[in-house]
């Protein structure tokens, strides 16, 4: 690297930090955004010194929270392992992932870096990451923001897909028929699905009843719905059904703090004790563990990889303030909200919901899709609503109509969860739901406190 | 209340719908009749079904922009409903038109490549494909709404494009609209209005959902007064999006 470039880099990193320390950006500045857009190669100089390829993780939900599961269990297996907090919608994540793990001079010393892209940036993550392990989540299509929806976008992986070797390795949800459907007209050389079979998790969908065969256009038979669209499907037309999962989650058991499943792999079984509740995490885990074993770890590590692994960013943060607990759920999309409400009916008791909405649109914050969730179920259940942020207006709308009555509103994101907080009784919970940027205000505000 | 009333609504390609909002349009239109003792009848009408043109008191039409879908869509509005949808509209059938049910409804939709999927003619427009998505808040006005803004969301690439005969729903104040070169949004006739208003378009907008229930009562049971419902806040979030913009 030459001198030039290792200043720059210096320079670059510390205005970040001088950035976050002096809070002049509230954290937007992160490392490599001063010095990305002059040394366009930047991502890829860097991702060349890994030891082993990267690993890429997209789909609609569950980016992150696979992409933390599976740097634990690798950590644990003893890698140095880098991967992205948040989604990447451009390479900014990524370049600011590995100069933050850089040295002043530019040197990267890890054993892998993990990835986890935005389903719009395979593309250009493959040309610069040149990946060899890809993990492919899921397809909503409420949450998918792809012009041309999922066919368009299948299109489009399909044309970088053909182009993989047997050297690529695919893993897919087999569990998804928009994902798999992608893949009716061929599979690549490599692929090893993933999935949940537990009769038991059956639910009733909507979004399963409206999903086609993606050969034939027939509205889909489902043995079991296990989440959204997921689930053990056919078609009664031409017969195409759910591929068979090598790897995948049996005796589910989900409570409102945690969740306990088997996980049945080639290499044996492992039983697993997850921090973390809800059945997207049983995905994200399953997702994982197929990812570490195709990438050789032992399944002993896998199992303590994935019960060491805290919660991202509002995924079901904890924070205690005078023995008030605050559970911090981020929701971005109708199934990350419907499923969210899900877990907070486990817990038994009248729930609390603070609901945190910001509509600003330069933050990406379309809230269109809250007409498409589940809201209705509020209603019949014993709960204390309070909403807040400046989208509050609308999604109080959308409770009216789904016949829930809101117990108060406020524009102030930070001042209504105080307020809430205070007007707790002790060891009592509070649910917040909040979009992305209401999310990550809350946050700022939490770490200022210390409480996060 | 408006008793011994029932407005049928149809609703095609519902498995479209739970995209992009278009859902709380139905939701929206439901309440605000049986908040007033009007009896809905719902019927889902997709891919095969048989639409009696007849029928209907208002049909719904919405949906994202998913070429195979389109396609599909498109085949079987060809091959099993564009004759009834056009007699539905010559017998006064009220219909809403959205994202993707607005771009089928004209004269056909033109891909990238250039290959095109025929519409079903209930309105002169045409629409063409286009690399850039138009995204935001978008605020119209309507010479024929009291009061004469509409509010909502947009988000679609294809730029649609009027044809002599077509008169739009409204003139764009802030947005995009039908494409970014002219001056207007949607398209409606008498009976007809088609958009690209997401948010979805009903919730923040109640006197324009008051507008179309009125109109697509009037075919069977005449001019129906419609009982005044409490809409402070349906109107504080229309008025939100206004202050925004600094209308």
């Amino acid at each position: 690297m030459g001198l030039l470039r290792s200043a720059a880099l210096a320079l670059d990193k510390s205005i970040s930090r001088a950035a976050d320390t002096f809070e002049l950006t509230r954290g937007r500045i992160p490392p490599g955004t001063c010095i990305a857009s002059l040394w366009p190669r930047l991502a890829g100089d860097l991702i060349s010194q890994l030891e082993n390829e990267p690993v890429i993780i997209t789909g609609t939900n569950g980016k992150c929270t696979t992409s933390r599961f599976l740097a634990e269990i690798l950590q644990h297996a003893g890698h140095e392992t880098l991967h992205t907090q948040e989604v990447a919608d451009s390479l900014d994540e990524v370049i600011s992932t590995l100069v933050q793990a850089s040295s002043i001079q530019g040197g990267l010393h890890a054993d892998y870096g993990i990835f986890g892209f935005d389903s719009r940036m395979l593309y250009e993550a493959v040309s610069t990451c040149n990946p060899r392990l890809f993990v492919l989540n899921n397809l909503y299509l409420d949450g998918l923001d792809f012009e041309g929806g999922p066919d368009a976008l299948m299109r489009e992986w399909r044309r970088l897909f053909n182009t993989l070797t047997v050297e690529h390795h695919l893993l897919i949800n087999a569990d998804d028929p928009i994902l798999c459907g992608g893949f009716v007209r061929g599979v690549p050389p490599r692929v090893t699905y993933f999935g949940v079979e537990d009769e038991r998790l059956a639910i009733e969908s909507r979004a399963a009843r409206f999903t086609r065969c993606y050969r034939c256009g027939t509205v889909l038979s489902y043995r079991l719905v296990a989440l959204a669209h997921l689930g053990d499907y056919w078609c009664s037309t031409c017969g195409w059904e759910r591929p068979m999962p090598t790897i995948y989650a049996i005796n589910v058991e989900i409570q409102s703090n945690e969740s306990r499943f088997r996980i049945i792999t080639p290499q044996g079984p492992l039983d697993v004790h997850l921090g973390l509740t809800g059945l997207y995490n049983v995905y994200n885990a399953v997702a994982a563990a197929t990812a570490a074993v195709s990438l050789g770890v032992k399944t002993a590590t896998i199992r303590a990889g994935l019960e060491k692994a805290v919660p991202m960013f509002g995924r079901d943060e904890r924070v205690t303030i005078h023995n008030r607990q605050a559970r911090l759920m981020l929701i971005k999309n109708p199934t990350s909200l419907n499923e969210t409400l899900r877990t907070t009916f486990m817990d038994g008791h009248p729930a609390r919901y603070l609901f945190l909405v910001d509509d600003e649109i330069d933050a990406g914050g379309d809230v269109s899709w809250i007409w498409d969730a589940d809201l209705e179920v509020l209603a019949t259940r014993t709960s204390t609503i309070y909403v807040a942020g400046s989208g509050a207006d609308h999604l109080v709308l959308r409770l009216k109509h789904a016949g829930v009555e809101v117990t108060e509103v406020n524009i102030d994101i930070d001042d209504a969860f105080h307020q809430t907080m205070r007007h707790m009784p002790d060891n009592a919970r509070l649910w917040v739901m909040a979009t992305d940027t209401a999310m990550f205000e809350l946050r700022q505000s939490l770490k200022e406190l210390g409480v996060l | 209340m408006n008793n011994n009333i029932t407005l049928r609504i149809g609703v095609l390609y519902p498995d479209r719908m739970r995209i992009n909002g278009d859902y709380g349009n139905l939701l929206i239109l439901t309440n605000r009749c049986r908040w007033r003792g009007i009896e809905i009848e719902t019927q889902s009408i997709s891919l095969g079904d048989t639409l009696a043109s007849a029928y209907f008191d208002l049909l719904l039409f919405g949906g994202g922009q998913d070429w195979r879908m389109q396609t599909f869509v498109a085949d079987d509005l060809k091959k099993s409903k564009e004759q009834a949808l056009q007699d539905a509209a010559a017998q006064k059938t009220v219909m809403l038109l959205t994202g993707g049910g607005y771009q089928l409804s004209g004269q056909f939709f033109e891909a990238e490549d250039g290959g095109r999927i025929p519409g079903i003619h209930l309105l002169d427009t045409w629409t063409v494909d286009n690399d850039e998505v138009m995204t935001g808040d978008i605020i119209i006005e309507c010479d024929w709404l009291t009061p004469n803004t509409l509010v909502g969301f947009e988000s679609h690439s294809g730029k649609t494009f009027l044809g002599p005969t077509d008169r739009p729903l409204g003139r764009r104040i802030i947005g995009q609209g039908n494409n970014g070169e002219d001056a207007f949004e949607g398209c409606r006739t008498e009976y007809i209005f088609g958009t690209y208003l997401h948010g979805p378009i009903l919730p923040r907008n109640p006197h324009f959902t008051d507008y179309l229930i009125h109109l697509a009562l009037k075919r069977r049971y005449g001019d129906v007064p419609l009982i005044p419902l409490d809409d402070e806040l349906e109107w504080e979030a229309h008025q939100r999006v206004l202050d925004q913009a600094g209308r």
